[in-house]
């Protein structure tokens, strides 16, 4: 495959799931897994523009590397936050957490 | 009709898998289910990493992804719902707006990817990266390195810290 | 750059005085008069090795050395204006230079004695460094606006000395009279220099008498009338006369230097300077103020019992004496007047400081402390004690009144012819010239030995005053002696004739009258001298009546005075020379009534009118305009405007708040949104 658009076509359909995910889904797990759908879509990005883009060293391929770094960091700390949450009120959807209602 | 080349039915099939596995992450009422599919997800990523020349990544990604968050989330699936609960379920809203606004965002996506004179530099394919990536980690990139380490670290031990019982 | 040094002296020497005395007197304090007075003889040797180099004018071989330096240099430039100060150095600054430094040197020595004991006696030498740094500015100066600087200048030192006794009632008054009498004269002063600067071009006196030649004669008339007026001032000629007699308030040192021998005579040197541009027609006008204050002070002259006013009058008189002869065409004797006149008048002055002073040392014997010690009145027979002030005071009355031998008869008596050959010229109403300038001179013959009668002959008034009236000390009757040894006409001339007043001093200024840019001097100085003749018989015999008169009246007793006094006044001249001719009252009524009744209007107008009508109405106004203001901002602004903004506020977020969902996912959805639209957005444009 030496065509640039399929790879940016599926990251978009991907970042675009995950967003979708992010605004639709209760369930704060459920939340995380669309943002890791979201930075997979930038994962395949940084790699793709790093084969195509006119580079000769792998900057992009260490930026992924940072972005799974983030990225594992993340889904750590959010799962503590969950646990957290769930201990507090009972349950983890994200809608019943309102006391911020104004 | 000429025969695809395999390399691109691969490539096709790979990308349905990914999409296809994805659309049940997101929309699966069951999380168990979710969570398997987001496996098969992390999969095909990085079997498209392979196509795009990025073996070490390839190898991280199913290291981390798949040995690691993907554990951690169904670990969260598992920690956060009670046991009388038969089916883990996850209730959704705003999914119209939801489906508008990203479908939307997608079509952006496309047109932008459309209508851009992309620069195709078709760079050739390294035996190995592991080494280029080794050098770059601890040469220009060594201070974001050590920075991305330590947040790791702190992160990991926050973590640790919050989801401790408190005690008085 | 010798000879700039050199002149520089002139005005660097007495300002170190000045500024040394003024900073450090304080600790000085009886040495002041040692520093003030060895400057000035420094000075006085600076004059003398600059008078050595005026070249004389040559009688028999016509020739002479225009001798003058000169140099200037820029002060300021702006624009178009360019202002340059210099100094123009001639025979006639160098005769100036002289007898500024000669008086001033005297009247420094003179000083130190009358004025010991005064608290604040380096403070009075400080003031005399002033007024001489000023007075050789006038005299140096190469441009009329250097010499306005400078006029300004002595103005105020004038006016420091005139006030010196400021804590006694009269002399503060004095010295603002004089201040502002000045004022009216200055000002036409600096309007006429603005007149020629600005069709001239220059500042410069010598390329003003050079440029006017292209100026409307009728402008130039007025443009040099008003330069005139500031001699007016300073020189106290009618009508601005009247400050001068006031001005003897001061210590009489400083009368005899500023008030008659150098400050007024700075208007007849500035006169003398402008000569050359003077029309015919303001130079009659010029004459006709001379001939006016010649006659009108003499015989105020004649009825002042105080000797520092007859003094006083008696200046005013030879100041419009000079004044006329440059009205006449004959600056050089207008010159030679000034000269003379500061000799013998400072002589004068000092002699009359003298009986002053022993008057005041007698009555503070008495602890008499209401008697005036100036008042001839109680004087008289002072002649055996006071043997050197008697034969100094004789000697220059003897030249005040112009007998011959004397220095007063060689440059009066040019004066005189001047005058009378102006008259035999031009006919018709000049007899006013010769009249007041032959009557000016009877009648200054009467009354100074009226003076010399009443204070020195006779029996004394006034026993006890008598009895410890002591002959002045050294330091006093040196300068006497000097002086009145230059008061003879030996002095300035050679020449034994006392009838030829040519000599080393007429040689050194007799070029001077050879220039005018619109009278042919050759012709005005033959009449001159074809006139002298006569003047100088008539002006003996008038000279000799008044001496007659006055020693038949005041020595020998013959007359009444009373009677002599009813018999002047059917014509009202007694009551007119006692009231000083009404100027005074004339001035009162028509200046400081109608300014008073005009400040009091203007009172009466602010006060009564403006300030209670107007100004309080407004604030009536501003009453009501604020009670409906607070009606209307309370009621409308308040109620509405304000509170309606509040209750938009509330309404607007009681609907707001329900957006406020918290739930993050609602939030997010926003946010997206926004982006969608933003990129969509960006990307049309």
């Amino acid at each position: 495959m030496d065509y640039i658009q399929p790879y940016l076509m599926l990251s978009s359909i991907l970042f675009s799931m995950g967003i979708y995910a992010v605004i639709t889904r209760k369930n704060a797990v459920a939340i995380l897994m669309g943002i890791e759908l979201i930075l997979n879509a930038c994962n395949i990005n940084f790699v793709t523009f790093n084969r195509f883009g006119n580079f000769a060293t792998l900057d992009g391929h260490v930026f992924t590397m940072f972005v799974i770094v983030l990225a594992a960091a993340e889904a750590a700390v959010a799962l503590a936050i969950i646990i957290n949450l769930f201990k507090n009120i009972g349950t983890v959807d994200v809608d019943q957490a309102k006391e911020m209602k104004g | 009709m000429p025969i695809p080349d395999l390399g691109i039915l691969l490539f096709l099939g790979l990308c349905g898998l990914i999409v296809g596995s994805a659309f049940m992450v997101v929309t699966s009422p069951n999380l168990v289910h979710s969570a398997v599919s987001l496996l098969f997800t992390f999969f095909g990523i990085a079997a498209i990493y392979i196509y795009l020349y990025a073996d070490f990544i390839a190898a991280t990604q199913v290291v981390v992804y798949v040995g690691g968050i993907l554990v951690l989330i169904i670990f969260g699936v598992m920690l956060t719902n009670k046991i009388e609960n038969a089916t883990i379920t996850s209730k959704t809203h705003n999914q119209i707006p939801g489906a508008l606004f990203s479908g939307i965002l997608l079509l952006l996506q496309f047109y932008a990817i459309f209508n851009t004179k992309w620069l195709v530099n078709d760079n050739p394919e390294k035996s190995s990266t592991v080494m280029d990536i080794g050098e770059l980690l601890l040469g220009k990139y060594l201070l974001p390195f050590e920075v991305v380490s330590i947040l790791l670290l702190s992160a990991l031990i926050g973590a640790a810290m919050l989801s401790r019982k408190k005690v008085d | 750059m010798n000879e700039t040094l050199q002149i520089a002296a002139f005005l660097l020497l007495p300002i170190l005085s000045f500024i040394v005395l003024i900073f450090f007197g304080k600790k000085l304090n009886g040495h002041s008069s040692t520093l003030g007075l060895s400057l000035m003889g420094l000075m006085l040797l600076n004059a003398l090795i600059l008078i050595v180099n005026a070249e004389p004018y040559n009688l028999t071989a016509k020739t002479y050395e225009k001798w003058s330096i000169y140099n200037s240099f820029e002060w300021f430039s702006t624009g178009n204006l360019s202002v340059y100060l210099g100094y123009y150095v001639d025979n006639i600054t160098a005769i100036m230079l002289l007898v500024v430094a000669l008086i001033g040197f005297l009247v420094h020595l003179y000083s130190t004695e009358y004025m010991k004991g005064d608290p604040r006696y380096s403070r009075y030498f400080a003031f005399l460094g002033i007024f001489i740094f000023s007075m050789n500015g006038i005299v140096l100066a190469d441009s009329l606006i250097m010499m306005y600087i400078f006029w300004e200048l002595v103005g105020l030192s004038s006016f420091l000395l005139i006030g010196f006794w400021f804590e006694k009632d009269r002399p503060p008054m004095a010295a603002n009279k004089a201040f502002l009498t000045n004022r009216v004269g200055d000002i036409g002063m600096f309007i006429g220099i603005m007149i020629l600067y600005f069709h001239v071009g220059s500042f410069n006196i010598k390329e003003i008498v050079g440029g006017v030649s292209e100026m409307d004669p009728g402008l130039l008339t007025l443009a040099g009338l008003l330069v005139f007026m500031g001699a007016i001032g300073k020189s106290a000629q009618f009508p601005l006369h009247i400050w001068l007699p006031d001005a003897m308030e001061g210590p009489t040192p400083v009368s005899a230097l500023i008030h008659a021998a150098t400050m007024v005579a700075a208007g007849v040197y500035m006169t003398f300077r402008i000569f050359p541009f003077l029309t015919p027609d303001a130079l009659a006008v010029v004459a006709v103020i001379g001939a006016i204050t010649a006659l009108m002070a003499a015989i105020t002259a004649i009825t002042r019992n105080d000797i520092k006013a007859v003094l006083a009058y008696s200046t005013i008189s030879q100041l419009g004496y000079m004044i006329m002869a440059l009205g006449v065409g004959a600056p050089v004797y207008a010159f030679f007047h000034l000269v003379t006149h500061a000799m013998f008048k400072a002589c004068l002055f000092l002699c009359s400081g003298s009986v002053i002073h022993a008057m005041h040392h007698s009555l503070h014997h008495l602890d008499d402390h209401h008697t005036d010690p100036q008042d001839m009145s109680n004087m008289g027979g002072l002649k055996d004690k006071m043997p050197i002030t008697h034969a100094a005071m004789l000697i220059s009355t003897l030249a005040i009144a112009g007998v011959p031998f004397f220095s007063g008869f060689l440059s009066k008596d040019g004066i005189l012819a001047a005058v009378l050959s102006y008259y035999y010229k031009y006919d018709g109403w000049t007899i006013i010239l010769p009249i007041a300038g032959f009557g000016a001179a009877m009648i200054t013959a009467f009354y100074m030995f009226r003076l010399i009668f009443k204070t020195f002959y006779g029996i004394p008034k006034k026993k006890d005053i008598y009895k410890h009236i002591h002959e002045s000390p050294l330091a006093m009757t040196i300068p006497l002696m000097l002086l009145s040894v230059l008061s003879f006409a030996f002095a300035f001339t050679a020449n034994l004739n006392p009838l030829k007043s040519w000599g080393w001093f007429k040689a050194l200024i007799y070029k001077y009258g050879k220039n005018h840019n619109f009278l042919n001097m050759k012709y005005v100085n033959s009449g001159i001298e074809s006139a002298h003749y006569d003047a100088m018989y008539l002006s003996l015999f008038v000279a000799s009546i008044g001496i007659a008169l006055s020693v038949l009246i005041y020595y020998l007793k013959k007359v009444d005075v009373d009677k002599i006094a009813n018999l002047f006044n059917l014509v009202g001249l007694y009551s007119l020379s006692k009231n000083k001719f009404y100027i005074d009252k004339i001035y009162n009524m028509i200046f400081y009534k109608p300014f008073l009744f005009q400040t009091r209007t203007a009172s009466f107008i602010d006060w009564d009118i403006y300030d209670q009508k107007i100004v309080d109405a407004w604030g009536w106004i501003t009453l009501k305009i604020s009670k409906y203001t607070g009606i209307s901002d309370y009621s409308i602004l308040d109620q509405k405007i304000i509170d309606g903004t509040s209750h938009l506020t509330q309404y607007v977020s009681t609907k707001l708040r329900k957006t406020q969902s918290g739930v993050i996912q609602n939030y997010l959805l926003g946010v997206l949104a926004i982006l969608v639209v933003f990129i969509i957005v960006i990307n049309q444009i």
